[in-house]
């Protein structure tokens, strides 16, 4: 060291001598424990809970479907919801407000469909809406499940839910209270009348049965138990049939025999709905079906179906819950392709669990009222759909080519 | 006690020993007494301790490192020498690669704020935190732990010439400073 560097060092020991030290009882670790397992066991602890984390939502999903549709306590939040009904004092909030409906569908032993009676309420959720119950729902009178409560479709019930707790894994509300008030019985609508979704409609020579009940047995003879629940007093009005969580409808033709047809109760229409229905030009209500016929939405700019470069992200996101009801509440986002031909639309929540498997599920999309392509399932889970547009939907088989550009005023089921 | 004999003998404990900061010789089958270790490192602790902090690392990490450094020994096989040489050149390595993690998920800016030092007194440790690491860990392993050339160079496994450049030019790089200021 040079005569120079002499002061740098001096200063430098001088100043690092003034570093304070940590307490002298720190100077030494505390003695350790460890064992040489440890870092193993930290490293197969974190393995776990990375599958567990990874793994749960599937799981989740598996364990929806092993115990039916929507199985209880699928998740933490809607079980928070639910005991907020929990004591008398909290009996009062919203989430446990009751809410008068009719079932529309029954999917699993805890998922069911109701159309809440209020038209102001029905508007500020889907319409029917789909609830989930689970260990923690009240049931009333008091059952295990909804299904083991014995309700059916048309059955009058009351539901309590919190509209703001995260839906569940089926994309429903979670329940908190669940009131059977009539378990089965026709539809019926205070101010209105039900909207049926009917699959089938009688041709010009259809000759049926004698009545309702011959009717039924002739057309299902595999189906010995069933109840039938008449709209009406008159012996012409409509009947309503439920075989376990299966409904039918029943109407008299111009003959006199009586015409089966499968049918679900959609939703009430307010006679409000009706008039307006009727005053729209070529419109054709149909009372006798219950069915109010809808104005035929306009048909497609060039009277063909659109191509994907000509129709945007949002109306793909759109047209999913509008041309399949098992979207309905999935908050679809989607994206177009890089080459232009299809969207890939990624689900926030699951769709309505009406399969096991949704790989390679075939759905119609609804674009401006009219079916203007099919999406395609990608997953398992329904979570994933690659949906296309006009005539690429046909040729990948996903529409039929007679349904493409037909009108869709609702979504479709099955 | 063979172990332990070897063992003060190698640490300078008896300045009768050989200066060599690391020792060739075969390995102790014994390991180290915990009470006998901790003696010897505590007597070495505050000037490795200081000189950790001023190669750059906070006080917390310093601390942190040294104890690893303390554990490593306990399950070290061979032998020890120059004890301070060891747990400066260790604590470094700990506590450098405890920094590079920390990096990784720590911004930036707080690692900038903690290592520098604000107070009276210490403008050349400031000075010194600027210096490359390289030239960092020369000066302290040379003036603070009291290493000599070839014990720096064998600890931190560099040539003796780097050593004596490094340490030439920090220093001057010191003065500079210093004078400026």
């Amino acid at each position: 060291m040079n005569p120079y560097e002499r002061p740098v060092v001096d200063r430098l020991q001088g100043e690092v001598a003034q570093i304070p030290l940590p307490p002298r009882e720190r100077w030494t670790p505390p003695e350790r424990h460890r064992s040489r397992l440890l870092p193993a066991l930290a490293a197969t602890g974190a393995v776990v809970a990375l599958a567990v984390i990874i793994a749960a939502p599937a799981l989740e999903r598996v364990s929806s479907q092993g115990e039916g549709v929507g199985a209880a306590g699928s998740s933490t939040a809607p079980r928070a919801a639910a005991l907020a009904c929990a004591t008398p004092d909290q009996a009062t909030s919203p989430a446990c407000r009751l809410i008068t409906g009719r079932v529309v569908e029954v999917l699993g032993p805890q998922l069911v469909r109701v159309t809440p009676d209020a038209l102001t309420i029905a508007a500020d959720f889907e319409n029917p809406a789909l609830f989930e119950a689970d260990a923690r729902t009240r049931i009333e009178p008091a059952a295990s499940s909804i299904g083991a409560a014995g309700v059916k479709p048309g059955g009058r019930v009351q539901v309590a839910f919190d509209p703001l707790a995260p839906k569940t894994a089926s994309g429903a509300y979670a329940l908190t209270r669940f009131v059977v008030l009539s378990a089965v019985g026709a539809p019926d609508c205070t101010n209105g009348t039900p909207l049926m979704d009917i699959a089938r409609f009688p041709q010009p020579t259809t000759h049926g049965g004698a009545t309702p009940e011959a009717a039924f047995r002739s057309a299902y003879p595999g189906i010995p138990d069933f109840e039938l629940f008449p709209y009406g007093l008159s012996p012409q009005t409509p009947v309503w049939v439920v075989a376990g969580t299966d409904t039918y409808e029943a109407t008299i033709l111009q003959d006199g025999t009586w015409f089966i047809s499968p049918a679900k109760f959609v939703r009430c229409i307010s006679f409000e709905e009706i008039r307006t229905f009727s005053q729209t030009p070529g419109s054709s209500p149909n009372p006798s079906s219950l069915r109010p016929a809808p104005t035929d939405p306009p048909p497609f700019p060039g009277g063909r179906a659109p191509t994907a470069t000509e129709v945007t992200e949002q109306q793909v996101e759109a047209g999913m819950p509008s041309g399949a009801a098992i979207f309905a509440a999935t908050d679809p986002k989607c994206v177009l392709s890089a080459d232009q031909t299809s969207f890939r639309c990624a689900l926030s929540r699951a769709p309505a669990p009406e399969t096991s498997n949704f790989l390679d599920a075939k759905e119609p999309l609804a674009i401006g009222g009219r079916v203007a392509g099919g999406c395609l399932g990608l997953d398992r889970g329904g979570m994933t759909w690659q949906c296309y547009i006009g005539q690429d939907a046909v040729d990948r088989a996903i529409v039929g080519q007679n349904l493409l550009g037909q009108p869709a005023p609702y979504p479709g089921r099955g | 006690m063979v172990r332990l004999a070897r063992l003060g003998y190698f640490m300078g404990l008896s300045r009768t020993g050989p200066p060599a900061l690391f020792t060739s010789e075969s390995a102790v089958e014994a390991r180290l007494d915990r009470s006998e270790w901790q003696r010897v490192y505590e007597e070495c602790f505050p000037r490795v301790f200081r000189a950790l902090v001023a190669a750059g690392a906070r006080p917390d990490e310093a601390e942190d490192a040294l104890h690893d450094a303390f554990e490593k020994a306990l399950t070290r096989q061979d032998e020890i020498v120059r004890p301070e040489g060891w747990l400066f050149v260790v604590g470094l390595r700990r506590w450098r690669s405890h920094r590079i993690r920390s990096a990784i998920f720590a911004p930036l800016s707080i690692l900038q704020h903690t290592t520098e030092m604000n107070g009276e007194g210490t403008e050349l440790l400031s000075e010194m935190r600027r210096l490359p690491l390289r030239q960092r860990q020369v000066l302290a392993a040379r003036y603070l732990v009291g290493l000599s050339q070839d014990e720096t160079a064998a600890a931190l496994g560099i040539a003796r010439g780097t050593v004596a450049a490094h340490t030439t030019q920090g220093l001057a790089k010191l003065r500079k400073r210093l004078e400026v200021r």
